[in-house]
């Protein structure tokens, strides 16, 4: 049996909404994260994909239950040990339009690098392997205001990649991407997956693309979440019963 | 997707380039003044050996240099200060003089200077105390205007709405200064309206050994601070994912470049545009925005910029010196408004 990278136990997530009561978006969520996995997070708009991740990355504490990250307790490591265990990526826009590709790429190295921030042999070396691999070698030198949507993704991913860490949770990261650019997620999740053993977490409103290149996959539908292997027929009813409101509304 | 990365470019040229404008600026700023002081004089005078005028070498020494390194860390300083702050807001347009930070260190100093009627004002501009008692007053007051417009930042989205709250805030402090100026006696009056015109001339060299090992610290503690720096550029929680602790970074940088302003604006009065516009001027010419480069690049710059502002109001001709602020605004707003017009051109997705 493969390393268990994450666990959730008896999660609840949700928020406090300000008078001492809280909305809870999912309740007792048991889930686990293996080694070398590909886990796709499914769910609605609002379904709680988004809290999710970000409580398993640390941003954000649980209602109730607990955390692992390799069998450690999340609530007792320090915030550099969990950069150094989990990257996170978001469909975040807001940068600084003069920043070069290579250098938000580079800021994938700070839980690694020193207090100083000086980057080391390695690192460049981690850097220019993380851009290659997300096909963005072409545009690291030029200033993310002058890229598409597109390619600031595949930079935002080599971030993710250059952080060189067993887990990574990608929020969305087809969300601006053309057919090519959403295989290319996939196509380099499962490398990392099976070359390097990493275990990854994709949320995606791409089903079909999802549920292809997904070893696992976990559904949020009203409050339950349900984690089953991506062929599994229980959870294609679910997916299904889930997504049919939205379905009919297609047709 | 076979496209090796390109590695970044060497900034040591530019760098190098930077260092070479600074010295030459502060060469150039040595020479102007009233009294004919030629190359060769001063460099005899560096050098040790005393020129056939004696007064010269006292004029070269305890007025010009005082000046010139007056100059010097503000135009270091004040930049560092405004970068800290455009990265802590993530905001362009972020500065100590837009965001009222100066005008916080003002009111310091105002409730010190008219707060003490009449009798004291002989110690308060001549001691070493007194000099303590500006840069503390000074800091506090725009400890106490950083910790509101914090405060203020983390409720608003837009980058111009925290500008106009810090114009608020400067213009109410004016009024507050105003109050004060009405309600106290002629003499402290004289004293705070000479502080307010701004000048780098004032600095007598007892203020001088407290300003420049300020400002020395200052700006030792913003390079010790360039790696978080860079990580806010994934907003407060792409930073914290890199395993960065966002509230005492937030608290340091609060205090240093609060400091960094206070220090300068105690001694030398409130200089406008230079904290805004050289940080932008440093990315721009090193094309980089990695703090490790940026912030050296903004003291080089920056003290090259005021070293050049100051010599130009020292050129004959006019009534006397020309205030160094109208010359900053002179160069700062048209660069101001260019960053503001490149930010709004159509086709640059905004989400």
């Amino acid at each position: 049996m493969k390393e268990v990278f994450l666990s959730c136990e008896g999660v609840s997530l949700g928020y406090a909404d300000g008078r001492g009561k809280a909305r809870v978006l999912i309740r007792e969520l048991d889930m686990r994260l293996h080694a070398g996995e590909i886990l796709v997070l499914l769910g609605r708009n609002g379904a709680g994909k988004s809290t999710l991740l970000r409580t398993l990355a640390g941003l954000q504490s649980p209602l109730r239950g607990q955390v692992a990250l390799r069998q450690e307790d999340m609530t007792r490591l320090t915030r550099r040990q969990v950069s150094r265990l989990v990257a996170w990526v978001t469909p975040f826009r807001d940068f600084n339009p003069a920043m070069t590709g290579w250098e938000l790429t580079a800021l994938g190295r700070q839980p690694h690098t020193a207090w100083h921030g000086r980057l080391g042999k390695t690192d460049i070396e981690a850097i220019e392997a993380a851009l290659r691999r997300c096909g963005a070698g072409a545009y690291a030198q030029r200033p993310l205001g002058s890229l598409s949507d597109g390619e600031r993704q595949r930079l935002l991913l080599a971030r993710a990649v250059a952080q060189e860490t067993p887990v990574l949770l990608l929020d969305e990261p087809t969300a601006f991407l053309d057919r090519p650019g959403r295989s290319m997620v996939f196509r380099l999740a499962r490398e990392l997956a099976q070359a390097e053993n990493r275990a990854l977490i994709i949320s995606s409103h791409d089903l079909e693309l999802a549920l292809k290149n997904g070893d696992t996959a976990l559904l949020l539908h009203g409050d339950q979440g349900l984690h089953r292997p991506c062929s599994d027929a229980d959870l294609h009813t679910a997916i299904d019963s889930a997504f049919e409101e939205e379905r009919g509304q297609a047709r | 997707m076979a496209h090796s990365p390109q590695r970044p470019p060497s900034t040591w040229p530019r760098l190098a380039l930077g260092g070479l404008a600074l010295a030459v600026a502060f060469w150039l700023d040595l020479l102007s003044g009233s009294a004919p002081i030629t190359a060769g004089d001063a460099l005899g005078i560096a050098l040790g050996r005393l020129p056939a005028d004696a007064d010269l070498a006292r004029i070269l020494l305890d007025f010009r240099l005082p000046r010139v390194l007056t100059a010097l860390a503000a135009g270091m300083a004040l930049p560092v200060a405004g970068a800290l702050m455009q990265a802590l807001f993530r905001n362009p347009l972020a500065s100590p003089s837009e965001l009222g930070v100066s005008a916080g260190a003002s009111m310091g100093v105002a409730l010190l200077l008219l707060g003490v009627q009449g009798g004291g004002l002989g110690f308060l501009f001549h001691s070493v105390g007194a000099s303590w008692g500006m840069a503390g007053a000074a800091s506090l007051g725009a400890m106490a205007v950083m910790a509101v417009i914090s405060a203020l930042a983390a409720r608003v989205r837009q980058s111009a709405t925290l500008l106009i709250a810090g114009l608020l805030i400067s213009q109410l402090i004016a009024a507050g200064i105003g109050l004060l100026q009405w309600a106290s006696g002629a003499e402290s009056l004289r004293a705070f309206t000479f502080w307010g015109l701004g000048s780098l001339a004032g600095v007598d060299p007892t203020r001088l050994r407290l300003l420049l090992p300020l400002t020395a610290l200052g700006l030792t503690a913003s390079m010790a601070l360039a790696k978080p720096l860079d990580g806010l550029a994934l907003g407060e929680e792409g930073a914290l994912s890199l395993g960065i602790r966002l509230k005492p970074l937030r608290l340091v940088l609060l205090f240093v470049a609060s400091l960094l302003t206070a220090v300068i604006t105690a001694f030398c009065g409130p200089i406008a545009f230079i904290a805004l516009m050289v940080p932008h001027l440093a990315r721009g010419l090193m094309r980089r925005t990695s703090h490790l480069i940026v912030l050296p690049a903004c003291m080089l710059i920056g003290g090259a910029l005021l070293l050049l502002c100051d010599a130009a109001t020292q050129m004959p001709g006019g009534g006397g010196v020309l205030p160094i602020n109208a010359l900053t605004a002179l160069i700062g707003a048209p660069v101001i408004l260019a960053v503001v017009l490149r930010r709004e051109k159509p086709g640059r997705s905004a989400p």
